[in-house]
């Protein structure tokens, strides 16, 4: 009977950790930073070879292709990860206010599944400081990663999800603390799969903690049943070409993904964000059948997000008659 | 031409050198360069608490009754708001700045229903001639500028004030203080990254030249204006709403141009049309309001925002469609 009334109430706890949203399914349309890597690190890492992009030429472009939001990652300020000036700050904030843009959210890079508490320590003050950062800039919610598995830690998952929950957690009450919410982003790194995502979620036990839905992260056979499963606790969102990586041909089910967040009722962003076939996560090109000796287009986000952003476009006119 | 003040001196005595200064004073008032918006005009539509003024009252004395600020938020994301202006009255203990908690509770919860925070605003008097007065409203709108960091509130809207009895000749006096009143809101703004905007209230601000002759006072890239559709008093408001709209920060969308009382309702279709022209990009938060009181003897008509906010949103949001064609 007691072990009864524990259950219950574990149980209790975890569901309030699923969102309730009021009315019906809404998206609304961002940019994600990290789709235009190389001009804006050409720029803020001073390159003087290839493209530049400032963070407010970034701006001025998500205005001119009609997008509601930004999603202004970390490293693209300029010192990163040194924190920004307030004086930057509140001009970027501004300039996205007379441009008619919101700030969907802000991410940085840490490593939480490292098996040294010091690292997690100095990344851990790295996410609060960078929640500062989010306060001053007006952005709901912060991005951070899981990390990957070490090596030598490939069969021990829950030993390491046990200190990753322990820094995410004070992460989360750092956010609480400062009212931005803290999403981990399925990465397909430690985070894989929607149940190891969600035990995450469940064992970091926060009301200012979610989940970064990133579409085209999940390892698995079918990644739409993994969206599907972390709706509930979805805080902000990637939506990529492929729901298998950057280095496949195939397509994201636009329509299929509008259908599930009408579904679970998600409100909120879609941040896009399109990738270099060729950068990323070795593991995925492995899962994926795609020859990357074939001749790959050159990567052009100008031309590569006005196309993605179209067909968003198309998919959320279709679900939600807008 | 060199002053040389000495000779100037030697000629005119001390009268004329006050002259000049106040010349020189008068000519300072700099033309505040427009705002620089890039890309499509394009607008987003939010609901102004104000609208529930009655019951968000209501409910701030009594939780069993009126509704409650989340309540107001259901409400917003069920009839499918971009986002939500919070004004302070409605936060518990206004003029009192809320705790942080209650302030997270909020900014969390309009997150997770998919609305942004348009902007906040305060009640403040800078027409007032006391400077203690004016001061301490400057610290009011300092400390709800804190409140708008906490919430993400990109702008807050302050008011000009009545124009004070006795003072009905004397607006260049009333504007010099006033500005210098805005001028140290929006300086606090710049350092804190929130905009500051003032509103036409048919108060002090009746038209466009005023508004942007205090925009030019003030003279900050943080200061501009709250666009009341409602509050020009003026033959033909339409042309006050464009001309104001190169500073817009912000806006309130009112029923009637001519004020809640007016049956002449607004000519949407050419609001927006006058709003894509100009460009401006960002919120078009609505305001409905209740006809209460003065002047009498006309009757309180009976309002009810949960009917009249989805009707003028459904207006608004046809007219943005025909007109934007988004």
């Amino acid at each position: 009977m007691l072990l009864l009334i524990f259950c219950g109430t574990t149980l209790f706890a975890q569901d309030k950790l699923e969102i309730v949203r009021a009315g019906k399914a809404e998206v609304k349309i961002s940019l994600n930073a990290y789709s235009f890597t190389k001009p804006l690190l050409n720029f803020a890492k001073g390159r003087a070879n290839g493209q530049t992009m400032t963070l407010f030429e970034m701006m001025d472009w998500a205005a001119e292709q009609g997008f509601d939001a930004v999603d202004l990652t970390a490293y693209f300020f300029p010192g990163y990860p040194v924190i920004p000036s307030d004086e930057y700050i509140n001009d970027l904030k501004r300039h996205a206010f007379q441009l008619g843009l919101d700030i969907s959210g802000t991410g940085v890079r840490n490593d939480f599944a490292n098996p040294d508490p010091e690292k997690r320590a100095a990344d851990v003050k790295h996410v609060k400081e960078w929640i500062d950062v989010a306060v001053k800039l007006g952005a709901p919610v912060i991005r951070v990663f899981s990390g990957p598995i070490p090596a030598g830690y490939e069969d021990k998952w829950d030993e390491i999800c046990k200190y990753m929950a322990a820094s995410l957690k004070e992460c989360a009450d750092y956010g609480k603390q400062r009212g931005v919410l803290v999403g981990v982003q399925n990465h397909g790194d430690f985070l894989k799969t929607a149940d190891q995502t969600i035990k995450l979620v469940k064992m970091v036990n926060s009301e200012w903690f979610g989940v970064i839905v990133d579409a085209g992260y999940f390892i698995t056979p079918n990644p739409y049943v993994d969206i599907e499963k972390v709706m509930p606790y979805a805080v902000n969102f990637q939506l990529k070409e492929s729901v298998f990586g950057a280095a496949s041909p195939i397509k994201s089910d636009l329509n299929r993904i509008m259908e599930i967040i009408k579904r679970t009722g998600y409100r909120g962003y879609l941040p896009l964000e399109t990738l270099s076939p060729l950068g990323g996560n070795k593991n995925k090109k492995q899962t994926t059948n795609t020859d990357l000796n074939n001749q790959k287009p050159l990567y052009d986000p100008y031309t590569a997000v006005p196309e993605f952003l179209k067909k968003v476009k198309e998919a959320q006119k279709q679900a939600f008659n807008k | 031409m060199k002053f040389n003040l000495g000779s100037i001196r030697k000629y005119s005595g001390s009268t004329l050198i006050v002259g000049i200064f106040s010349c020189l004073l008068s000519s300072s008032i700099l033309a505040q360069k427009p705002i620089e918006r890039k890309g499509a005009p394009y607008v987003k539509t939010s609901l102004n608490a104000y609208s529930f003024n009655e019951l968000l009252t209501a409910g701030m004395q009594d939780k069993s009754k009126g509704m409650s600020i989340f309540q107001f938020l259901d409400f917003s994301a069920v009839n499918n708001f971009d986002a939500v202006d919070l004004t302070g009255y409605f936060f518990p203990g206004y003029p009192k700045v809320p705790s942080d908690e209650f302030i997270y509770s909020v900014k969390k919860r309009a997150f997770q229903l998919g609305l942004d925070i348009s902007g906040t605003g305060v009640k403040n008097d800078f027409a007032n001639p006391d400077p203690a007065k004016r001061a301490a409203d400057v610290l009011l709108v300092k400390a709800w500028i804190d409140v708008a960091v906490k919430l993400g509130a990109p702008v807050i809207r302050v008011f000009a004030g009545e124009i004070p009895a006795g003072y009905e000749n004397k607006r260049s006096e009333v504007a010099t203080y006033m500005a210098a009143s805005l001028k140290e809101c929006a300086d606090y703004g710049k350092l804190r990254g929130v905009l500051v905007g003032v509103q036409n209230h048919g108060d002090f601000l009746q038209t466009a030249e005023q508004c942007i002759d205090m925009v030019n006072r003030v003279h900050s890239d943080w200061f501009g204006l709250i666009v009341d559709t409602g509050k020009f008093l003026t033959t033909d408001p339409y042309v006050d709403i464009e001309k104001t709209l190169p500073y817009a920060v912000n806006f309130q969308l009112k029923e009637s141009p001519f004020g809640p009382r007016s049956p002449i309702k607004t000519d949407l279709p050419r609001l927006m049309k006058i709003i894509r022209n100009s460009g401006y990009r960002g919120y078009l938060p609505i305001e409905t309001l209740q006809i209460k009181g003065e002047p009498r003897p006309v009757p309180d008509i009976s309002y009810n925002p949960y009917v009249l906010v989805p009707i003028l949103l459904k207006d608004v949001k046809a007219a943005i469609k025909a007109e934007y064609n988004q």
